[in-house]
């Protein structure tokens, strides 16, 4: 339509605007000067700058230790303004903390800190806070009702079969208490004595389950404090009260100290699987692990399963600093992962195949003489002679008539390691054939290095030997090297290993190349290995190279693995030192030292408590006991191992439930038997919200007396104080356990039990932390006073006292000749504990998993007639859970490559990888609402499509053809199903309440990094509870966040932990694997938790994948960034010529 | 029925179509614009601000910009009198476009239609959207169609958006054929509605969902209460189509009879299970019959149980020697 310009404006009526027209038309007319306005003559007031320039100013600042589970602790600054935390950065202090004698950490270990710690305030002041002490709302009327018998009818009515449906009311702190004591008390003298025992064995508990009872009520209770080096006080504090508890069972049952029994107390770098579970049966030591400073020294960096880059970030630079010294990186591993992308080269592997490359590249070594042969004869057990008739390995005593040990009590293994007459004798002495003479040639444990070389011996590598018995027999003897080259290694030929692995023969040929032309070379693995079943033979497999080419004990070099801060061992006790961390936890409770000056030498240690791995709670609170056609009934569980049943549990600073496999048959099913579960946290998370008694911590902050801690992964020796008071009614975790203990003193009648917090209840923990100190033996010598003055550069650091730094595992043994921690002294490539033959794993050989496989569960690769497994007469075809785990069955991979895993056949074909996340540590951040965002790639503040359960969501990784081939699209919701035999949890109906809240739902994501058969989800979200569904599905916004409590779910259903389950392993339960002491310098045989103990798999599952709802905007088409061109798998023309480089051109 | 447009909108509007002439080479109205409203930056704000509505309101009109609507409004003489007022608004996305009628009592509804601003570029287009929205209205106000506001009509959230999709796409339908009896330009063509009937039922095979299409766009006598059951069960949607079940097979996304998932992965045929998990599975669901179908998931955890169940076990005493392990 046309209109006439002037008419329209005419028209519009503008009178201001006609005015304008009027004077003079349109003609410049609006540009001209505002006349007597001086724009320059007044200034606009500018106070309000004042806010903006001074909105970082703080009236204080501290310095405190973040100490998750990550392993770093490290020393942030908070600001403070007007009492409030506004921010924390990195406190930059590490190049001037030093030790006793001057020495100093390197500079290089700055800035050290990240985003977590960085935004630790929003957790302190954030939503999700326990502010105050809570219990359950039955179980309070449980124990108001006098706890009465749990009969089926008892049972369900205070709710213990469903906890996730009661409430949690708060309640006072000394109210918390006194529930607390009675409680524990009352479960105690239920379980006492022969009727205690009746009634455990009338609920079904298998009879070696009482084993370790003891006839004490108090072996029913479970305390677990963890991490415990996170807070050495606090948390590991909770086994010094566990170990009062034989306080309480002397009164209830009228024993004395003697025969007294105090609880059992749970591990937990075992129960995490972050052990290298292999570790112990190569070297005798918990684990090998190296300060993160001594990547810089390698000239190979090796990543077996490990991903340094969005793990340990405080201080995964170091790798990267190898790049700068000319070293060359290697990632191993099934998917293209972050660490792949700064390798030089990334060698892809069929997940749980990595024995077979390492056997692989072993033999290639051995084959082609590129070996150390020195090395080899020094320190390893390749020249040791094994018999063909037992395949143990030959002793002196078995070719030597009245055979009598030499005195070696001067040498290293006496003196140093703490090693017992007892214990040698039963231990032995070993055999070579020196072929100098022609003659076998007995050797102690004491014979390594220098030693090993004043023998003058020339041990036989190859070789077959006729040996006669002090019984009259002819023995063939072979060496170990021997064995493993001419007759082991056979099945592990480059063509074969390529079939088993899928891993390209180029590339392992040229990691040999590498292995065997590079020094140092340092093998880094991960919980992409360790949490598989058969972990143990990956772990002794990465040493073969490493024990070839003497890359062990050296700067840059050996076989490490770290993932939690498990290293109590830090605080070692020894002879001259004293009891070292053991002194905190075990002090005797009868005999409790109470002057505050004493030295911690002096303490006076008595252990009351007895380990136990949470594993077999994982197992519904059960040992793998079989009844075996072959072998009738027979327990895998070792004695040293066995656990007892589970009445009560207290545990402090971890979220056991929600992180824990099998999570739905724990809490619908197993933990039902629990009578009192009671929790100490800083927040709600999903444990809490099935516990019965709750009590409310303050954080690291905030914390009001002194608390310590280490890190295996750095020297740095920390101790620190909050800075800002309690925002809530919370406690430190040191003072509820004395309040705690206090209470169950007053309840028993006897005062020791409180007294055992003296110092802690007078607001002194400086006292206990000065004991540890010098109690131990990489600590005796400081003082508290000093420390916190920063007489060590910073006040509260300074560095333990390492033979070197960085801390390199068994430099010791390579550059003194000290003996490994071995029966033999040497680095293992065989074990003979009768177990062990037992199980076909004498050598180490690649197994298939008893799940995660395509072909005929747990079968062992091997033709070699010097591996005999016992299959107890199971057959090939029997599939119960209990029955895969422990048939052993031998076949060489021609013929294994033909057989079939029934739940592989049946559509179960992903393996299912759960790595940690960068975004979290374990689950802690995991909803703070910036790493919710973070950590997936739906987070969304504003929740636009209402499904979503918050402002993030948890997301699958998958290939985009594999998920294409199913009609999933990129964003969809998917449900992840694993074998529904028992996951989410044994006897789900599909109309179960339970079974709803147990499935897994989330979405899926295209990754093209990982292979087709593997898909990924992080560890540790928030998983969904019976509360958060059901706010899911009544809420108006659809926000999966709990009523009363507050819990927020990662998830709109289920978690990661609907598809995993708990396994026990055989080779973790021996009874009779000798090794090192984890915190004194000493030996034993058998299980000690976190060191040789069941060593949780959350990775032995597959999984379904199907489509559960489009991803699109509440339900309706694709999700809009797959439909954008830019997503992986869904790339458009221009995404594609971008990737190919062409949209540039010059 | 007074017609009143959003400031916000008419502010955008305007912009946006003084800014798509001058790009076009006519820069006329720009400088008008200009001209009337650069005066107003000296005012005091609410002065300001006022006579920026006033400006953008007079524009609008002289813009052209209103004749869409009112040419929609126009095609539905019934509408202006059952109706206090007309607003129209801006939105940012598809979603939340639309007409919504608010009731209050004593007074006539007022009705508010979301749009996105760029729609005005496609007049004729823009013309059709209102005309289909304003039939949801009539609708609306229609007692015989018997709308009420709408709750939760579903068990979950998912299933929630499914159906609230379905309801929605129903009723378009119906909207959709009564504009195309009347003879004028409707939202969509079509052809563009059949690919929505494909969208939200997939698993349908295509004749079904033709049948579906043709029978909705041939029902002006349905109801809401009808169209929300049309939308929750697929099965009486089939029927009203006059469509056998068994022509159609189970749509993706349909919930499993036994655990109420949704589930796009059916059991091929539940009567071929082995005879032992059949029994299992009537014994806990005596009113299931194979026919109804479930879904993969829930079947195969008959078959599994049995298959990886231990075939043997440990029992649970036995007699062992006691001791007990103290460190």
């Amino acid at each position: 339509m046309s209109i006439n310009r002037r008419d329209f404006l005419k028209s519009a009526g503008f009178a201001g605007s006609a005015a304008w027209l009027a004077s003079g038309g349109l003609n410049l007319s609006a540009f001209e000067a505002f006349p007597d306005i001086d724009p320059l003559a007044g200034y606009p007031a500018r106070d309000w700058e004042k806010v903006y320039r001074e909105q970082f100013r703080y009236d204080s600042s501290f310095a405190w230790v973040c100490s998750p589970n990550c392993t770093h602790a490290c020393r942030l600054r908070s600001y403070v303004r007007n009492g409030v935390v506004l921010r924390s950065e990195q406190n930059y202090d590490s190049g001037r903390i030093s030790d006793l004698y001057g020495n100093k950490a390197t500079v290089n270990w700055n800035p050290r800190g990240c985003s977590n710690g960085f935004t630790m305030q929003r957790r302190v002041y954030g939503p999700y806070r326990l502010r105050y002490p809570l219990i359950r709302k039955m179980w309070k009327q449980w124990a108001d009702d006098g706890f009465p018998e749990l009969t089926p009818d008892n049972h369900k009515k205070y709710k213990f079969d469903s906890r996730g449906t009661d409430e949690l009311v708060k309640i006072g702190w000394d109210d918390a208490f006194k529930y607390f004591a009675k409680g524990l008390v009352s479960i105690c003298k239920r379980y006492s004595g022969e009727e205690g025992k009746s009634k455990l064995r009338a609920q079904g508990y298998a009879e070696e389950m009482l084993m370790h009872h003891g006839g004490a009520g108090t072996r029913v209770c479970k305390v677990r404090g963890g991490m415990g080096l996170l807070g050495v006080i606090g948390k590991y504090g909770m086994y010094r009260f566990g170990n009062s508890l034989a306080l309480v069972d002397a009164k209830i049952r009228g024993t004395g100290e003697k025969d007294a029994l105090a609880c059992r107390t749970w591990s937990n770098y075992t129960w995490h699987g972050d052990q290298a579970p292999g570790q112990p049966f190569v070297h005798g030591l918990q684990a090998s692990d190296c300060d993160m400073n001594d990547f810089r020294f390698t000239k190979l960096h090796i990543q077996l399963g490990k991903n340094l880059i969005e793990n340990k970030r405080a201080d995964n630079h170091f790798f990267i600093e190898c790049m700068e010294r000319g070293a060359k990186i290697v990632v191993i591993a099934p998917e293209y992962s972050p660490p792949a992308t700064k390798a030089d080269y990334w060698l892809p592997i069929r997940p749980n195949s990595d024995t077979a490359l390492l056997l692989g590249i072993t033999k290639l070594m051995m084959d082609e003489k590129k070996y150390d042969e020195a090395f080899v004869k020094r320190f390893t057990d390749f020249p040791l002679l094994v018999r063909q008739d037992t395949l143990k390995r030959l002793q002196a005593k078995d070719i030597v008539k009245d055979y009598v040990q030499p005195d070696i009590s001067a040498g290293a293994s006496f003196a140093k390691h703490g090693l017992t007459k007892e214990q040698y004798a039963k231990i032995g002495d070993y055999v070579v054939w020196d072929t100098k003479a022609n003659a076998p040639r007995v050797v102690t444990r004491d014979d390594v290095g220098a030693l090993w070389d004043k023998l003058g011996v020339e041990p036989a590598l190859e070789g077959t030997f006729k040996v006669k018995t002090v019984d009259g027999k002819e023995v063939e003897v072979r060496p170990l090297f021997d064995l493993y080259k001419n007759t082991h290694l056979k099945d592990y030929d480059l063509d074969t290993v390529h079939e088993i692995t899928r891993a390209p023969k180029e590339l392992i040929r040229r990691l040999t190349d590498d292995i065997a032309t590079t020094k140092p070379v340092a093998i880094h693995t991960g919980e992409g290995i360790n949490h598989w079943f058969h972990a143990t033979e990956v772990n002794r497999a990465s040493y073969l190279p490493l024990m070839l080419t003497g890359n062990i004990g050296l700067p840059g070099a050996g076989s490490h693995t770290w993932a939690g801060n498990y290293k109590a061992a830090l605080f070692q006790g020894s002879s001259w030192s004293g009891p070292g961390f053991k002194g905190w936890i075990a002090e005797d409770p009868f005999h409790p030292d109470m002057d505050d000056k004493i030295d911690g030498k002096d303490i006076h240690a008595h252990g009351y408590t007895q380990d136990e791995e949470p594993a077999y709670w994982n197992y519904d609170d059960k040992p793998l006991v079989v009844d075996t056609p072959g072998k009738g009934r027979k327990s895998f569980t070792g004695k040293t191992h066995m656990p007892t049943p589970t009445k009560f549990l207290w545990y402090t600073n971890v979220n056991i439930f929600n992180n824990a496999k099998w999570a739905y048959q724990m809490l619908m099913r197993t933990n039902t038997k629990i009578e009192m579960i009671v929790g100490t946290d800083i927040e709600m998370n999903s444990t809490v919200e099935y516990s019965d008694l709750v009590f409310a911590a303050n954080t690291w902050l905030e914390f009001q007396d002194l608390e310590v801690t280490g890190c295996c992964s750095n020297p740095f020796l920390q101790i620190w104080k909050g800075g800002t008071k309690p925002v809530y009614d919370t406690k430190d975790d040191p003072m509820i356990l004395a309040l705690a203990a206090k209470a169950v003193g007053d309840e028993v009648g006897d005062q020791r039990i409180g007294d055992m917090w003296k110092y802690t209840l007078e607001g002194r923990n400086e006292v206990y932390i000065q004991r540890l100190l010098d109690g131990s033996s990489t600590a005796r010598g400081y003082k508290v006073p000093d420390i916190m003055a920063g007489k060590y550069g910073e006040p509260g650091a300074a560095l333990f006292l390492f033979r070197t730094y960085p801390r390199v595992p068994f430099y010791e043994q390579i550059a003194d000749s000290l003996p490994f921690y071995t029966p033999t002294g040497r680095l293992q490539s065989y074990n003979d504990e009768d177990e062990v033959i037992e199980y076909g794993e004498n050598f180490i050989v690649h197994r298939e998993g008893p799940e995660a496989t395509p072909y005929l569960p747990n079968v062992i690769v091997s033709s070699n007639p010097w591996v005999r497994p016992e299959s107890y007469g199971i057959p090939e075809d029997a599939m119960g859970p209990d029955e895969r785990q422990v048939r052993n069955i031998k076949k060489p991979w021609s013929e294994v490559k033909n057989t079939k895993n029934p739940l592989w056949e049946a559509g179960f074909k992903f393996y299912c990888i759960t790595p940690k996340s960068r975004h979290s540590t374990h689950s802690q951040w995991q909803v703070t609402d910036w790493q919710f965002i973070w950590n997936n790639q739906f987070g969304d503040p504003y929740r636009r499509d209402k499904r979503q359960p918050g402002v993030g969501e948890h997301q699958l990784h998958i290939n985009p053809e594999a998920a294409k081939a199913m009609g999933i699209a990129d964003g969809d919701y998917v449900y992840v199903d694993a074998n529904p035999a028992d996951r989410p949890f044994i006897g789900w109906k599909p109309d179960d309440p339970q079974y709803k809240v147990g499935r897994l739902m989330l979405r899926a994501k295209y990754n093209a990094a990982y292979p087709y058969s593997a898909v990924m989800m992080k560890h540790a979200p928030f998983i969904a509870t019976e509360r958060s569904v059901k706010a899911h599905e009544t809420r108006a916004d659809g926000r999966a966040q709990s009523d009363g409590t507050g819990y927020q779910s990662s998830f709109r259903y289920g978690s990661q932990q609907s598809v995993t389950r708990g396994w026990l392993m055989p080779m973790h339960q021996t009874d009779s694997l000798f090794h090192k002491s984890k915190a004194r310098m000493g030996f034993m045989f058998g299980g000690e938790a976190d060191n040789h103990a069941v060593n949780t798999v959350p990775k032995e599952t597959l999984v379904k994948v199907t489509k559960a709802e489009n991803g699109g905007m509440n339900g309706q088409g694709v999700w809009a960034p797959a439909a954008s061109g830019f997503a992986p798998g869904g790339e458009g023309d221009f995404m594609k010529k971008y990737l190919q480089g062409k949209v540039t051109k010059a | 029925m007074e017609l009143r447009y959003a400031p916000e909108m008419l502010e955008e509007a305007v912009a946006r179509e003084i800014l798509r002439r001058e790009t076009a080479g006519d820069a006329a109205w720009s400088r008008d614009f200009h001209v009337v409203t650069d005066p107003f930056y000296a005012m005091q704000e609410t002065e300001r601000n006022a006579r920026f509505r006033d400006a953008n309101a007079v524009f609008f009109r002289q813009l052209g910009l209103a004749q869409s609507l009112e040419a929609a409004v126009a095609g539905l003489p019934a509408l202006g009198p059952a109706v206090e007022e007309l607003v129209l608004d801006r939105c940012a996305t598809a979603t939340d476009e639309g007409a919504d009628l608010c009731v209050t009592q004593g007074s006539k509804p007022h009705v508010r239609i979301l749009f996105r601003v760029h729609r005005l570029d496609d007049p004729a287009a823009l013309e059709g959207f209102f005309r289909h929205e304003l039939k949801h209205v009539e609708d609306m106000l229609r007692p015989a169609f018997e709308y009420r506001a709408l709750g939760r009509i579903a068990e979950r959230p998912a299933e929630e958006n499914l159906v609230r999709a379905r309801l929605r796409l129903l009723w378009n339908l119906v909207a959709a054929g009564e504009i195309a009896r009347a003879g004028v330009r409707g939202a969509a063509t079509r052809e563009e509605w059949a690919t929505m009937v494909t969208r939200n039922y997939p698993g349908f095979p295509a004749e079904t969902r033709g049948r579906i299409l043709a029978r909705l766009w041939d029902s002006p006598e349905i109801t809401w209460p009808l169209l929300i059951e049309l939308s929750l069960h697929p099965k009486k949607l089939l029927r009203y189509c006059g469509i056998h079940e068994a022509e159609s097979p189970r749509g993706p996304g349909s919930l499993c009879p036994l655990c109420s998932f949704p589930t796009f992965e059916w059991h091929e045929d539940a009567a071929t299970l082995p005879v032992s998990a059949l029994a299992q599975v009537r014994a806990d669901f005596p009113r299931w019959d194979p026919a109804d179908g479930a879904c993969r998931q829930c079947l195969d955890s008959y078959v599994f149980r049995a298959r990886f169940a231990p075939t043997v076990a440990a029992r649970p005493t036995t007699q062992v020697q006691e001791g007990s392990h103290v460190h």
